[in-house]
């Protein structure tokens, strides 16, 4: 496997490089601070006592304290635990009756899960959304009821980056049932969107580090006191009995120097993420024909969603590979699976202008420079696609 | 005592003169599959080809050696040498390890120097047995434990208790060569299997057609390949970069014959791939009416364009029959991975079923300007793979 030295790399919120300094801060926890924490000499000790200290830093930076947080290995992880957590420890005779609330527009580790519920006789409620992406509040409002005991909602979406207003959303299901869970997908949101759990009546939120240029493997989840949540994995009952499994010390390292990091670079995003847009739609916008771009005006600058009428997204992603530009197509996850586009089915979009959308995403270190470089190759590839499928059309 | 594994092969012996050219590819077949699994030796004998496990994996070597076309059956066994107590003992040893309540032995005896004959070395060997193990009785019809003994000369006797059956067929090889055109789909791994049963050694031939199919639809071809690999010894496998002359023909032809006439170039070029690869066929997974390129009508139209026969072992299957076999040979799952294999950007919305073999030819005329150059310069560019 061969790196191409002048590939541009636009997929952004599907990983990031690991930020070589993040590297840096790992390393001495594989090769001399390899111990056990919970080991009952003095170096499982000073291991531990490190892990107590990444734990406050990642509290402080999320505003709760540190017995709300607890480590694991990502998203999909994080999200699990959660739903399955909440549902599980139901009393069988609330479970009977209870409501769970979540949205279209889900990434597939909450998705399935509401769907597996349901499949087992469960009340599951599908939120709307509006053609950018954000949760219709009235339907919210007459779905909410006194039964429902979950509510999940993505808070930035990973294929549009539209940020949902979870003030809102939490005050209105608090007002309805103060008892009800609010949980926040909030992996493509982590440092690049703001987050206020208080504020938010948040009572869980799922992170993880690979999407902020950390290690992949690693994540959190938080779940306030008191919040009843069955763990997942039983055993050795590390991280005070949620998550059972030996810490990944070197990752959680890691994730939290990617978190310094990561929230510095952000300062700067906007002559990052946000210029590359403008630079990209600059150049689109004169010269591409039949296009839409599909945002939420307030959502994520580091997410780009474009319909181009007239192609295939993914011959377009293909056509732009060879070129070392790599980016992914609108439906994200699949590759995986036949199930796919359900993001922008939701909004609303038709046929064509699913199969026509492209997802580019961005780090604070892209580079408005190669923008330029990533227009034309669009502009070039899209015109030989159109040309091909145009003929396709009788069209000629 | 030896470990081996005994090789019945049936059809091949009936082959007059040619026998030994059979057995010979068939044992050249056995010692290729086992080359990449175990160090074993073959050895050809008398009606049968034995191998010498030596250290060798017994399932491993099982494994390999069941997938090979041209043997009906084989039995996991040991030699030993035809002296009546090494005889007596192996008995005893198999009937020891064995968890059964009945049983029998059977007696084959070629070298008829040897001093008893088999019905009385069977009833000598079964009093063995009893002898030996407690609870239990002599059952001819359905034993529980059969034993077999072939004495085939002073130091050859084999004891074995099962046997396991072959896929049958010819050795690959024996027919010659077939172009297999192999997509990515479901059917042509199967016709490429089903015509290497009759003997025929696959070189596959893909068409590639970046960016309109991916590499990973790529690599699931050559993934395919690799598992027909492993029934035929040995496949060649040409990846040919298509996509200059699907454009081209859908530039220069009418939409609803696209994929007529874009069928017509994948036989044109694997006929040439044949011949550069001295076979004397192609082979494709139609089957009759499955999509529209799949009628008589289609069929007569790709037909055209090329002078070998064209072998199409799935033509009178149903999906489900095709699908029963491509899970029976293992290449089902890789088959059904989402990736596209098929470019849907070249499917007409309605193409013709019945269509008219002059009207083609007359659609085909401005591209057949072209057509040597692209046919030649996707023949030159062709990867080429040896797996």
């Amino acid at each position: 496997m061969t790196k191409h030295p002048q590939e541009i790399y636009l997929d952004h919120a599907a990983t990031m490089p690991l930020h070589p300094q993040v590297m840096e801060a790992m390393l001495p926890y594989f090769e001399d601070h390899y111990y056990n924490p919970s080991a009952l000499y003095w170096p499982g000790g000073a291991v531990e006592k490190v892990l107590k200290q990444c734990k406050e830093s990642f509290a402080l930076k999320i505003g709760v304290t540190p017995e709300e947080v607890f480590f694991n290995s990502g998203g999909t992880e994080g999200n699990n635990t959660l739903i399955r957590g909440v549902v599980e420890d139901l009393r069988p005779a609330l479970k009977k009756d209870a409501r769970l609330i979540t949205t279209m527009i889900e990434h597939p580790s909450v998705m399935e899960v509401f769907r597996f519920y349901e499949a087992k006789g469960m009340d599951v409620v599908y939120l709307p959304v509006d053609d950018c992406g954000r949760v219709k509040l009235d339907v919210l409002k007459k779905e909410m009821t006194e039964k429902t005991v979950l509510v999940s909602i993505v808070g930035v979406s990973n294929e549009i980056g539209t940020a949902q207003d979870l003030k809102a959303i939490g005050a209105i299901i608090k007002r309805i049932n103060p008892n009800c869970i609010f949980h926040s997908d909030f992996v493509q949101g982590f440092l690049k969107m703001p987050l206020d759990i208080a504020a938010s009546h948040l009572d869980a939120v799922t992170f993880c580090a690979h999407k902020v240029m950390g290690p992949k493997g690693i994540g959190a989840l938080y779940l306030k006191k008191g919040s009843k949540c069955a763990p997942l994995l039983l055993g050795g009952g590390q991280e005070n009995n949620f998550r059972s499994g030996t810490e990944n010390v070197p990752s959680i390292v890691g994730m939290v120097e990617a978190i310094k990091i990561f929230s510095e670079l952000h300062k700067h995003q906007d002559r990052g993420a946000s210029a590359c847009r403008r630079a990209l739609l600059q150049v689109l916008e004169k010269e591409l024909q039949d296009f839409k771009v599909i945002e939420d005006p307030q959502g994520s600058p580091y997410v780009l969603c474009l319909s181009i009428s007239g192609i295939k997204a993914e011959v377009l992603l293909h056509a732009l590979e060879k070129e070392n530009i790599y980016l992914s197509t609108g439906s994200a996850c699949s590759k995986h699976s036949k199930e796919d586009q359900r993001t922008l089915r939701a909004l609303g979009l038709s046929d064509a202008e699913r199969e026509g959308a492209i997802r580019l995403s961005f780090s604070p270190l892209s580079e408005p420079d190669q923008m330029e470089k990533v227009a034309e190759a669009i502009l070039r590839q899209t015109a030989y696609i159109r040309k091909i499928i145009a003929f396709r059309k009788g069209n000629k | 005592m030896n470990r081996i594994i005994l090789v019945r092969y049936g059809e091949i012996s009936l082959k007059g003169l040619n026998r030994n050219y059979f057995i010979d590819c068939l044992v050249r077949n056995i010692r290729t599959a086992l080359k990449s699994v175990c160090q074993a030796k073959t050895e050809k004998i008398q009606g049968r080809i034995i191998i010498h496990l030596n250290e060798a994996d017994l399932d491993q070597a099982l494994a390999a050696v069941t997938k090979i076309f041209g043997i009906v059956s084989v039995s996991p066994g040991v030699v030993i040498s035809s002296d009546m107590a090494d005889i007596e003992n192996q008995v005893r040893i198999e009937a020891q390890n064995a968890d059964f309540k009945t049983f029998r032995v059977s007696v084959k005896r070629s070298d008829k120097s040897f001093p008893m004959t088999s019905m009385d070395l069977a009833r000598h060997l079964g009093a063995v047995v009893l002898r030996n193990c407690d609870g239990i009785s002599v059952d001819l019809h359905n034993p529980d434990l059969h034993l077999w003994v072939e004495v085939r000369g002073k130091k050859q006797t084999y004891v074995y208790h099962q046997i396991i059956a072959g896929r049958g067929g010819m050795p690959v090889g024996t027919a010659g060569r077939t172009a297999l055109l192999l997509s990515g789909g479901i059917d042509s791994p199967v016709a490429g299997y089903m015509m290497a049963k009759r003997g025929l050694e696959l070189i596959g031939v893909h068409f590639h057609s970046f960016p309109f199919t991916s590499d990973r639809a790529k690599e699931k071809v050559v993934d395919l390949a690799k598992i027909l690999a492993q029934y035929t010894g040995k496949l060649k496998l040409y990846i040919v970069p298509f996509t200059e002359i699907q454009t081209k023909i859908v530039e220069l032809c009418p939409e609803r014959q696209t994929i007529l006439i874009i069928r017509r170039y994948m036989m044109r070029i694997t006929e040439r791939i044949a011949k550069i690869e001295n076979a004397k066929s192609l082979t494709t997974g139609e089957s009759l009416g499955q999509v529209a390129s799949q009628t008589q009508e289609s069929l007569t139209v790709t037909n055209d364009v090329v002078e070998m026969p064209v072998f199409r072992p799935l033509i009178g299957m149903d999906k489900v029959e095709i699908v029963d076999i491509a899970q029976h040979i293992g290449t089902f799952e890789t088959s059904t991975l989402p990736y596209e294999d098929c470019c849907t950007v070249f499917v007409p919305k309605h193409p013709e079923t019945k269509p008219k073999l002059d009207r083609i030819r007359e659609s085909e005329k401005e591209i057949e300007l072209l057509a040597e150059d692209l046919i030649a310069t996707a023949i030159e560019e062709a990867e080429i793979l040896e797996l």
